[in-house]
């Protein structure tokens, strides 16, 4: 009798607890959720903009402390002064390891989309996944594109492989380029629709955001540039719409970086040398810098006026970088009138409601530009003050041989981070030591 | 299939066995038994029939009755706590009634406590092959202590129990069960109240010192509620727990009441509390330039003489059928750091009724409200003791106009004064603990017992910093953190023993348990506040968030002892054991454990043998058992790869984790093999329990750094070992046994050696210079030590600082070569009792970094010594502290100790006195706690540590409140 009671009362515990040991994690998305659905893909895609842009410091700042673009304060962590100075390089320093993670991370989000977005092509509809798509391919691309800037040798085929094998610039730098048409091609075959543009893509409404195929076009021009491909480059130059502009945008609950780590923490701001060495004239000064008075500080340094509020948009591109590529090709296949004027376009860009720099300058005389070497140089020159605090300074100093002790940058390559060395064992030997080389270093 | 038959044949005949038995025709056993000095009864005496299941409890006046005795010679044993045992042999006819009396003679060997803890229903500690402690409420209520985790101290050989601050409500304790078998998934014991698993974290929700222990949950509970403690402490003997036993377990059990008439009891104790020591300030009148300045000790304004109230009443009682106790408590203390304090109001209420003759319902309920002030410390900015020991003794903290001047140097630090003045962090937790259990026991050789348990809290936590007090928070902040806790706990057990043989008795045992935790935090908090208001709502920009944790454990285990003849016995048993936090493929494990005890001195020859001529009693016991361990409720998903919150402007989306999931993550599995003797001589008046233990805990779990090229940057993972290897020794001492005098001693001591024996990634420092390698024990101190020449000597730099080295090495180990305790308690006639309990641990060092910081911000006495004269012999070079700062060699110090942990005088008023008072006992007792501490530690105390229950991270000094020195007055009254 009593046995009734409480046999089935244990029975009938044991069994409703019995099989519950399977919980989900309510504080975070699992793998599952967001590969496994149409929001959770939707999510990513976002995250992956918002990881590229949350990065887009870690491309600038290593390559502006090691070129004369950017400088320590006083207060910064001692890592930012020593890549500032070019004492012997550690491999654990921010400037070393957050480069090397922060693009990683963007590359296995893009290809945890290319792997699992096609599976859900019916929820997502083909306009939206071809964004998603697209998207994944551009910024895969902007990503390795942007490694092969600071590490001499990278993985590229990193997806799920704990120790990946490194590849040379020359493989690497194709696996870019092939990205970028696979990203043209996905593009043009299915044009991303309006769900793409209104709320994945990059930009709040009245806020200029990704632009998507500019974006891919003008990062297709730097890297055919950077190969050596001059009518490649101009072609993909040409078909960049330069009224069109593409930021990222940020704002209080997603800082601009650079803003955050330059004018909240005080850690590493502009060197006076670009102010200081500038033509009189020219109206990007004071659009991107300011003069300021702080002591203790290894070099004089500025103040960044660009990005100045949690909200300020970075460019992706700028548009002047594209017309300097396209002055480059121009030169670069010995069509020096058209060069000329390419580079003359810089100088003169002035007025228009674009967002961007505007130098405002006079043109150069024909005289003044009449010869390879000299127009070479105003093009190297106009990088400068164009494409300031853009990251692309550490490889113009590379290409011009400026490399080393007292030159334009200190040294050629970032050394491979610990976290990376401790555990793939396929890493190479630093491509040079950690103290900074004798001038002229050889890079490549 | 062969041998499943003949195990359900054999299972068959033990069913059948009782009807046999049955069927016998039985007489009476009867009796009283009385104590061999005294001459008094003793009750709780456990008198059984041997080679039968029948047993019976002496009574309050000694008598016991055992209605139904098989006929024919039987032996009759008494075995209690405390007494040697006594043996009759008898004839019982049928239907007769025989009396048999037992005088008992104390002991200081006790194998007959019955427990129940990591074994599958009560068995006798004769029966473990396993090592357990009990501790009695006696024992507990004679340390004076408000917390239980401070009530054990001292009291436990293979327990290091480390107070890790001294701020009021109990302060934050460690308890180590055999050293450290964990590196990051916690080395606390499973507490277990009245069946009950309990929550003992310490987290403080608020940041009143990063990774401090202030207090942890177990302070919750009123020691005065306690009956008795049991403690296993390793695997060996908690195997039946499965996945959470790793760092053995501490069962607590609370008053049932007696049987009999109602007892009232009240108890009143008033005590004072004050800082044992202070540290050494710079006072030297001039400063560098030899210019005259006043200088201040700020610790006469940061401490205070604390107190403490605690009121507590209970009363109890019932009768064949049913019994209950009903206490309450109440305890108020002040801090030695003004404004800080404690309150705890407890209520319990247990029931135990015998609905019939077969069936037992209990039910416990206890409800807790626990209020503290805590000010904040340790390793921040914000810390009232840490901006002492950054500030420079000759700046004025004192308020100019009503407004508190900050240190111009240090790291934005506020002024301690205005600190504890107007910054407010009240924690409240309301927490009701309750147990329901039915017991039936269909025969007497047959038991169900089930189980359903609940512990559930809710902690509300606010910080208040007002505007213009911070540096950093210029605006003020107000942050509100709530956290609910709830764990429930259902366990069943069904018990089958029988008798074969006369000589033979086997038990076979089978349950399962199950428990589900859940955690959820919510936190809000804002800045820029209106003035006078301090709740978030004051504020203009606010902040949320949330996280919600849950786990489920299930496990189901059977158990088969053996008795053969009543002196030698084996266990073996098995946990197969699954938790939500493990990988779908791992996570079910199973933990088995074997065990031998063998009471060689219940041999007939043994009294004639050699040994026997020297020794009253002597059991030798080996166990070996594997339990394992869970990591922190924090990281029970991962399992998962799980994404975070990545915006973008204007979207929200989500990005991987930098931390990859591990869908094969396992627990920590401890295997441990413990031998032991238990041993007594002169005639049991002195007894040693020795025992040898050798525990390897292999699968540790530890973050693995991932190729961050594949995009995470570390994974959770099974990834070392680590073994403890030690003796414990407890030896008793009955001294003196007279009717007037009564002397006895207890001495404890404890040896590990703890050794990571792998680990599969690169050797890192945690804490401060706390470090992980293979080959060392968990934690010792690596660091930068002195540059030396030939002869040893300090090398100095051309200005006369010394120089660090720049590599680092081996500096000390944090952990104690051994413990060890010594207590004596004499009693004087019937009324007087003295007691005095000496607490010590030797040969761990300790990381002094509160003098490292008050010699290098000029506060601390040693900086004087940069300000002397030039041509004064004691001067130090200009920078030679600053210099110092960077050799950690120079601050870790030998952190040996022995404490006067307790010392109390009792006097029990006359019968007569206590009887015109309407009493029916009196008892007034003067106590003191930690009244002194021997040793050349140079900081406030070598016990403390600034990272709390951390593993690793042990003996760290830094900005922690000491651990107060304090006497207390007290009055007990029974009615």
């Amino acid at each position: 009798m009593r046995n009734s009671t409480l046999a089935p009362l244990v029975a009938a515990t044991i069994a409703v607890t019995a099989c519950h040991l399977d919980l989900t994690n309510p504080n975070a998305p699992t793998e599952k959720e967001v590969f496994g659905t149409r929001e959770g893909i939707i999510a990513l895609t976002v995250g992956l903009q918002a990881r590229y842009a949350a990065g887009m410091m870690d491309f600038i700042f290593p390559g502006g402390l090691v070129t004369d673009e950017l400088g320590a304060t006083q207060a910064a962590l001692a890592s930012y002064k020593d890549v500032e100075s070019g004492a012997p390089m550690v491999n654990t320093f921010d400037a070393v390891e957050l480069p090397w993670r922060s693009h990683f991370r963007t590359v296995k989000t893009a290809n945890d989309l290319l792997v699992h977005a096609p599976d859900l092509q019916v929820a997502l509809g083909d306009s939206t996944l071809s964004g998603i798509i697209a998207i994944s391919y551009l910024f895969k691309a902007m990503a390795l594109g942007e490694m092969i800037q600071q590490y001499k040798e990278i993985p590229i085929d990193t997806y799920n492989d704990p120790a990946p094998a490194f590849v040379n610039r020359t493989t690497a730098l194709t696996y870019v380029l092939a990205l970028l048409d696979s990203a043209i091609i996905q593009f043009r075959a299915v044009p991303p629709g309006s769900e793409f543009n209104t709320t994945i893509r990059a930009g709040a409404p009245g806020v200029p955001g990704l632009d998507l195929r500019n974006t891919i076009f003008a990062m297709m021009a730097r890297y055919q540039r950077i190969a050596g491909n001059p009518g490649a480059a101009r072609d993909a130059a040409d078909s960049v719409a330069l009224a069109v502009i593409s930021n990222m945008p940020f704002s209080d609950q997603a800082i601009n970086p650079i803003h955050d780590l330059s004018n909240r923490s005080g850690y590493v701001k502009p060197v006076d040398s670009l102010r200081l060495q500038a033509e009189s004239a020219d109206a990007r000064i004071a659009y991107l810098v300011k003069d300021t008075t702080i002591a203790g500080n290894a070099q004089p340094l500025d103040r960044f006026v660009q990005y100045a509020s949690n909200g300020a948009a970075i460019p992706i591109y700028l548009r002047g970088e594209v017309m300097l590529i396209r002055a480059e090709a121009l030169l670069d296949l010995a069509d020096l009138p058209g060069a000329r004027t390419a580079v003359n376009a810089v100088r003169t860009k002035c007025g228009g409601a674009a967002d961007q720099p505007k130098a405002c300058l006079p043109a150069l005389a024909d005289t003044l530009l009449d010869t390879d070497p000299e127009i070479r140089a105003e093009i190297y020159r106009q990088r400068r003050f164009e494409l300031f605090a853009t990251g692309l300074r550490w490889e113009d100093a590379r290409r011009q041989g400026l490399v080393g002790v007292g030159s334009l940058a200190h040294r050629c390559w970032l050394l491979y981070p610990q976290s990376e060395r401790n555990v793939n064992l396929n890493v190479p030997a630093d491509p040079e030591p950690a103290a900074s080389p004798a001038f002229p270093a050889t890079c490549f | 299939m062969a041998p499943i038959r003949r195990f359900l044949a054999s299972t068959l005949l033990w069913w059948c066995v009782p009807a046999v038995l049955a069927a016998q025709e039985t007489g009476v056993v009867r009796g009283r038994v009385t104590h061999g000095v005294t001459g008094e009864p003793v009750a709780d005496i456990r008198v059984i029939v041997e080679g039968t299941p029948l047993a019976a409890a002496t009574t309050a006046n000694g008598e016991y009755l055992l209605p139904a005795v098989p006929t024919g010679t039987r032996v009759v044993t008494a075995r209690g706590v405390g007494y040697s045992p006594a043996r009759q042999t008898v004839s019982v006819g049928a239907g007769e009634t025989v009396t048999v009396d037992f005088t008992l003679r104390p002991a200081a060997i006790s194998l007959s406590a019955v427990v129940v803890t990591g074994t599958a229903g009560p068995v006798e500690t004769r029966a473990l092959g396993n090592s357990i402690t009990s501790l009695g409420s006696a024992t507990l209520a004679a340390s004076q202590a408000t917390t239980v985790d401070a009530a054990m101290q001292g009291k436990l050989a293979g327990a290091q129990i480390i107070q890790n601050s001294g701020n009021p409500g109990g302060g934050g304790f460690s308890v180590r069960l055999r050293g450290t078998s964990s590196i990051i998934s916690g080395s606390e014991p499973l507490y277990i109240v009245d069946g009950v698993i309990v929550d003992n974290s310490s987290a403080q929700l608020v940041d009143l010192g990063a990774r401090s222990n202030l207090q942890n949950r177990l302070a919750d509970l009123n020691p005065g509620d306690i009956e008795r403690i049991e403690v296993i402490r390793g695997a060996a003997a908690a195997a039946l727990y499965g996945s959470r036993a790793n760092n053995g377990v501490v069962q607590i059990f609370t008053k049932r009441g007696r049987p009999g008439a109602s007892r009232f009891t009240w108890q009143t104790k008033y005590s004072t509390g004050e800082a044992p020591r202070r540290l050494a300030m710079n006072l030297y009148p001039f400063d560098l330039a030899g210019n005259a300045l006043q200088r201040f000790d700020y610790q006469h304004w940061i401490f205070q003489t604390g107190s403490l109230v605690d009121n507590s009443g209970s009363v109890e009682g019932g009768d064949d059928r049913s019994t209950y106790y009903l206490g309450g408590g109440w305890t108020d203390e002040t801090g030695v750091i003004p404004k800080s304090g404690s309150t705890r109001k407890s209520g319990r209420l247990n029931l135990s009724q015998l609905v019939v003759p077969t069936l037992r319902l209990t039910f416990g309920a206890n409800y807790v409200n626990t209020h503290n002030e805590f000010e904040p410390n340790g390793e921040q900015s914000n810390g009232v003791i840490t901006a002492l020991l950054f500030t420079p003794t000759n700046f004025s903290f004192f308020p100019v106009n009503g407004v508190y001047p900050k240190p111009a140097t240090g790291a934005g630090f506020p002024n301690p004064l205005d600190v504890i003045e107007n910054w407010t962090a009240p924690q409240d937790v309301g927490r009701f603990i309750g147990s329901a259990r039915a017991r039936w026991t269909p025969s007497a050789r047959l038991a169900f017992e089930y189980t359903l348990g609940y512990d559930g809290y809710q902690m509300d936590v606010r910080q208040f910093i007002p505007r213009g007090s911070l540096p950093a928070e210029p605006t003020g902040r107000s942050v509100s953190v709530t956290r609910d806790s709830r764990i429930v706990n259902s366990d069943g057990l069904a018990t089958y023993s029988v008798r074969p043989r006369a000589s033979l008795e086997l038990t076979t045992a089978a349950g399962f348990n199950y428990t589900w935790q859940s955690i959820q935090t919510t936190s809000a908090g804002a800045t820029d506040l209106i003035p006078t208001s301090e709740l978030v709502s004051a504020g203009a920009i606010p902040s949320a968030g949330q996280s919600l944790f849950e786990l489920i454990t299930l496990g189901f285990y059977a158990q088969q002892s053996v008795n053969f003849r009543d002196r030698l016995y084996f266990i073996g048993a098995v946990r197969g054991d699954a938790s939500s936090t493990f990988g779908a493929k791992q996570r079910w494990q199973a933990y088995p454990k074997a065990s031998v005890s063998y009471v060689v001195s219940d041999e007939p020859w043994f009294a004639k043998s050699v040994l026997g001529r020297r020794l009253s009693s002597l059991r030798l016991r080996a166990a070996l058992g594997y339990a394992g361990n869970q990591p922190s409720a924090g990281l029970a998903y991962s399992v998962f790869d799980s994404y975070v919150k990545a915006v973008n402007s204007g979207h929200v989306g989500v990005v991987n984790s930098l931390t990859r999931g591990n869908p094969e993550l396992r627990p920590e599995r401890q295997r441990e093999l413990e031998i032991g003797a238990d041993i007594g001589a002169r005639n049991d008046r002195l007894s040693i329990e020795a025992t040898y233990y050798n525990k390897l805990v292999s699968d540790l779990l530890l973050f693995r750094p991932l190729a961050t090229s594949e995009g995470y940057t570390q994974v959770f993972e099974n990834i070392g070992e680590m073994s403890n290897k030690g003796i414990e020794l407890a030896v008793r001492s009955i001294n003196v046994e007279h009717p007037r005098l009564r002397w006895e001693t207890t001495v404890t001591y404890s040896r590990n050696r703890n050794r990571i024996e792998r680990l599969n990634v690169a050797p890192f420092t945690a804490g401060y210079a706390n470090r992980l390698d293979v080959g060392e024990p968990v934690g010792f101190f690596f660091g930068r030590y002195y540059e030396r020449d030939g002869s040893g000597a300090i090398r100095l730099d051309a200005l006369g600082r010394p120089i660090a080295s720049a590599g680092s090495k081996k500096l000390g180990d944090p952990n104690p070569a051994w413990i060890g305790s010594l207590l004596n308690e004499v009693q004087l006639g019937h009324n007087l009792r003295f007691r005095v309990l000496l607490d010590g641990s030797f040969g761990g060092d300790v990381l002094n970094f509160s003098r490292r910081i008050l010699e290098r911000f000029a506060a601390g006495r040693e900086y004087e010594r940069e300000l002397l004269p030039f041509g004064n012999p004691d001067r130090l070079p200009t920078g030679y502290l600053t210099a110092r700062f960077n050799i950690f060699e120079e601050y870790v110090e030998d952190g040996s100790f022995v404490k006067l942990r307790e010392v109390s005088a009792s006097y029990g008023l006359g019968a007569d006195l206590a009887r015109r008072l309407k009493a029916q006992s009196l008892e007034i007792t003067l106590a003191g706690r930690n009244l002194y501490t021997w040793t050349d530690y140079t900081g406030y105390d070598p016990e403390m540590n600034l990272f709390g229950q951390l593993t690793v991270e042990r003996g760290n000094d830094f900005a922690t409140v000491p651990i107060p020195r304090t006497w207390m007055l007290g009055i007990r009254a029974t009615y």
